[in-house]
């Protein structure tokens, strides 16, 4: 039998040694903060969402108790108060909230006033019955288009549900509100129960949805990507009639609460809260920009500073969003072109710098 | 007679060429196999409503799903048959057509190991590996097998010697920090030194592996670290069948009767099928592969005639065994006008093409200007009397740097042709070092 050369000895104790001299001290991979954080984030927006609409059906109870000015404006506040959480959940489209649909069941885009309409005619009075319908006839745009008439005011809304017809109109918006609520309360279990989204995310590296930290930020990023994508192409881009040439006013989101461009900062803020974390860079609840500035400080300071002009283009853009199209298309195309630009360094810097480009392949590489 | 041509003339076992055969077929028929359980036929094959051609192949259309699936199946049969040492040229010659017919559907799909696999299956048309009467082969052969599989690593490590592999570890870096989590090693993976270790011992292996594997001193010690350099790169990058082809084809460097060391020859003498062919027709058909060598070992350079990075542009990168060279990331997105009524609007190609190939056409310009042609068609067809001009955004990061414009967004790339000049409008790439 041979006996092992004394230099290959030496050879592999170098080696050990090597290695454990190199072995790095400190673990700088925040990868799995980052998931936790984020799912903890979209649990607080969940939460908040939930509250208000609960909110908004308590609301709608007492404008159908007592029409009136006030009830109106206290039905119209609460909806406005579901918006915020749920435009920041929308800013990342990933997990149930896509995967099961509940993205078009709570917010078909765009508003269809016909098919809204339609629902009302139906005479739809049971949540089974409501769920026939479709998703176009219902979730938080028909609520709003029965709230709310840019042209005429809230008198003419307070006069619909005033006429002899009021009591069933104010029994499907009451329906509508219970459905958006029921379909969140959905939404908020998909993420929270046992084995949950949240879960998947705050184990990933040992889940089921995501064996590797790699896989969870993939699919992050691509959130915020495909939320940033649909702030700048069909919510800026396609009411500004960018496939059509014209002003395409019917394509304008929140259109009939003018609340259209605070969807779009409230989207902003959501990209915002998963890439900074809750309370800017803090090390207990980090973002994304944890991950990305400790692989390059200067890609990450390109995303701070596209936010930023995207922020600023968004606020430059006269209210409301439906008549800033046809008055001043310019600050519009400028917003869309700063968002646009954001979307442009996650995708191309953000995920180039991640290789994530690599693990997406659906096919062999080389 | 020169001492080369006594030198090539010369008879050795036909094992090596044996093994090398029955492990090629084997795993041919295993990825034919394979493409169909991962659904492939469906996603990359007839879902796609357009396909995007090689230039020159334009004629290979789409294949029906019937043709597709039997495809696959003349595939995996063909592999098996090679595998047998049944009728070894002719299957080979059907494992050639129905792989490459399936390679050449759609562009974006190319890889440099389907090449290499189109290219093995040529030579072995030309050159079965099969021992003739006497249970050998003349030298030249088995030099022509190993010629083809040699190159891959030659080619690859030449395209290592560029300097965001050697001086900035790219895209190593970028690849390896992407495990970090993982159990035991994965907290070296995140290491700069390690990124650096990895590019140039890659580079080193690339280039020294084939002296080193022809070498009788270093053999056995070269073909661990093929074997522990493809298991390692298949275990962490998404590469597929690669790494079993070349562990495979690396065979072929060992003793040519090194199969008779381990015991395995009388395994193998029934698969070894001997066969005699008239002596002429072998020498004219070796001349053949030798000229099909020459062409893959000439290709690769055509890349020199291009100005600027080739990793940036990747004018003449195909047919070239750059292989895990590049991390790019890109964004494209047509602008499109109507001259004929002044009208302009955008196009997201993810409206119509799917997500694989939208990945790969964000970075390669000939790509983007296929689908700018096919688009200019579709719409002049969709809108009779419009004369369509496409312009394009395209947005790419090589190696995370800044992002840069990749296409002159001033060209009206419906009437820029296609071809093998270089493309003017094709922006210079960047020149800062990559930010990470």
């Amino acid at each position: 039998m041979n006996s092992i050369p004394r230099t290959s000895i030496f050879g592999v104790g170098a080696l050990a040694l090597g290695l454990a001299l190199a072995c790095p001290e400190a673990q700088d991979d925040h990868r799995a903060e980052v998931a936790s954080s984020v799912a903890q984030t979209v649990l607080d927006d969940l939460g908040e969402a939930n509250q208000a609409a609960e909110a908004l059906r308590s609301g709608l109870e007492g404008f159908c108790a007592a029409p009136d000015a006030g009830t109106l404006a206290q039905a119209q506040a609460a909806w406005m108060q579901l918006r915020g959480p749920w435009k920041r959940l929308l800013a990342l489209p990933f997990g149930p909230i896509v995967d099961e649909g509940y993205a078009s069941a709570i917010d078909f885009w765009p508003a269809r006033p016909s098919s809204i309409e339609g629902g009302l005619a139906s005479g739809a009075s049971s949540q089974a019955e409501l769920d026939a319908l479709g998703v176009a006839s219902k979730g938080m745009p028909a609520i709003e288009y029965l709230l709310w008439d840019p042209q005429l005011g809230d008198a003419a809304i307070l006069e619909l549900y005033l006429a002899a017809e009021g009591p069933q109109r104010c029994a499907h918006v009451e329906l509508l509100a219970a459905d958006v609520a029921l379909r969140l309360d959905e939404l908020d279990a998909a993420w929270r129960d046992p084995g949950g989204f949240a879960e998947q995310l705050e184990q990933a590296g040992s889940s089921e949805a995501f064996p590797t930290l790699a896989l969870a930020i993939d699919e992050l990023l691509n959130a915020m990507i495909a939320g940033l994508h649909e702030l700048d192409d069909p919510k800026l881009g396609a009411p500004l009639g960018e496939s059509v040439g014209a002003p395409q006013p019917d394509l304008v989101e929140s259109r009939f609460s003018d609340r259209s461009l605070l969807d779009i900062r409230d989207g902003l803020d959501g990209f915002e809260r998963a890439y900074f974390g809750s309370g800017e860079g803090s090390e207990d609840a980090p973002g994304l920009s944890l991950v990305v500035a400790s692989e390059s400080a200067a890609v990450d300071q390109r995303v701070r500073d596209a936010l930023e002009a995207a922020r600023a283009a968004v606020e430059a853009v006269p209210e409301p969003l439906r008549t800033a199209i046809v008055e001043a298309p310019e600050q519009v195309a400028a917003a869309r072109e700063a968002v646009h630009q954001l979307r442009v360094v996650l995708t191309v810097e953000v995920a180039s710098l991640l290789g994530v480009t690599v693990s997406l392949s659906d096919n062999d590489g080389d | 007679m020169s001492e080369v041509d006594q030198g090539l003339g010369q008879r050795v076992d036909a094992a090596s060429l044996v093994v090398l055969r029955v492990a090629l077929g084997l795993l041919l028929c295993a990825s034919a196999l394979r493409f169909v359980a991962r659904g492939w036929v469906e996603d990359q094959l007839l879902a796609p409503s357009f396909h995007f051609h090689y230039w020159g192949f334009a004629w290979v259309g789409e294949p029906a799903p019937w043709l597709a699936y039997t495809l696959l199946g003349v595939l995996a049969a063909a592999g098996l048959a090679l595998a047998s040492g049944l009728a070894t040229r002719t299957s080979a010659l059907v494992a050639l057509l129905s792989f490459t017919w399936i390679e050449l559907v759609d562009l974006t799909y190319y890889l440099n190991h389907y090449y290499f696999l189109t290219c093995l299956l040529a030579t072995f048309v030309l050159v079965p590996p099969r021992p003739e009467a006497d249970g050998r082969v003349p030298q030249w052969k088995l030099a022509l097998i190993r010629t083809q599989v040699g190159l891959v690593y030659v080619y690859a490590g030449l395209a290592k010697l560029e300097s965001d592999w050697l001086v900035h570890a790219q895209p190593l870096k970028i690849w390896l920090a992407r495990f970090a989590d993982l159990a035991w090693i994965g907290r070296w993976l995140d290491e700069t030194w390690l990124a650096y270790a990895a590019a140039w011992s890659g580079a080193a292996f690339d280039l020294l592996v084939v002296p080193a594997l022809l070498w009788p001193r270093t053999r056995k010690w070269a073909f661990a670290a093929v074997v522990v350099f493809h298991v390692a790169t298949g275990l962490l990058l998404p590469i597929g069948m690669f790494p079993w082809f070349m562990i495979a084809g690396a065979t072929v460097f060992l003793a040519p009767s090194w199969p008779r060391a381990w015991s395995i020859t009388s395994r193998f003498e029934l698969l070894g099928r001997p066969h005699a062919s008239p002596l002429r027709l072998e020498h004219a058909l070796g001349k053949l592969a030798a000229a099909l060598l020459l062409v893959q070992l000439v290709l690769p350079w055509r890349t020199l005639l291009y100005p600027g990075s080739a990793l940036w542009h990747e004018q003449g990168f195909r047919f070239g065994y750059r292989v895990m060279l590049v991390e790019k990331a890109g964004l494209v997105e047509y602008r499109v006008r109507d001259r004929s009524t002044g009208r302009q609007w955008r196009i997201d190609p993810a409206a119509e093409l799917t997500p694989m190939q939208v990945r790969m056409l964000s970075t390669q310009p000939d790509l983007i200007l296929q689908y700018a042609h096919h688009l200019a068609a579709r719409l002049e067809h969709e809108l009779p009397g419009s004369a369509i001009e496409v312009y394009v955004d395209a947005f790419v990061s090589l190696h995370c740097r800044p992002h840069r414009r990749l296409i002159d967004p001033a060209v009206d790339l419906a009437r820029e042709h296609e071809g093998l000049a270089p493309k003017p409008w094709i922006l210079p790439g960047p020149e800062e070092p990559p930010s990470c």
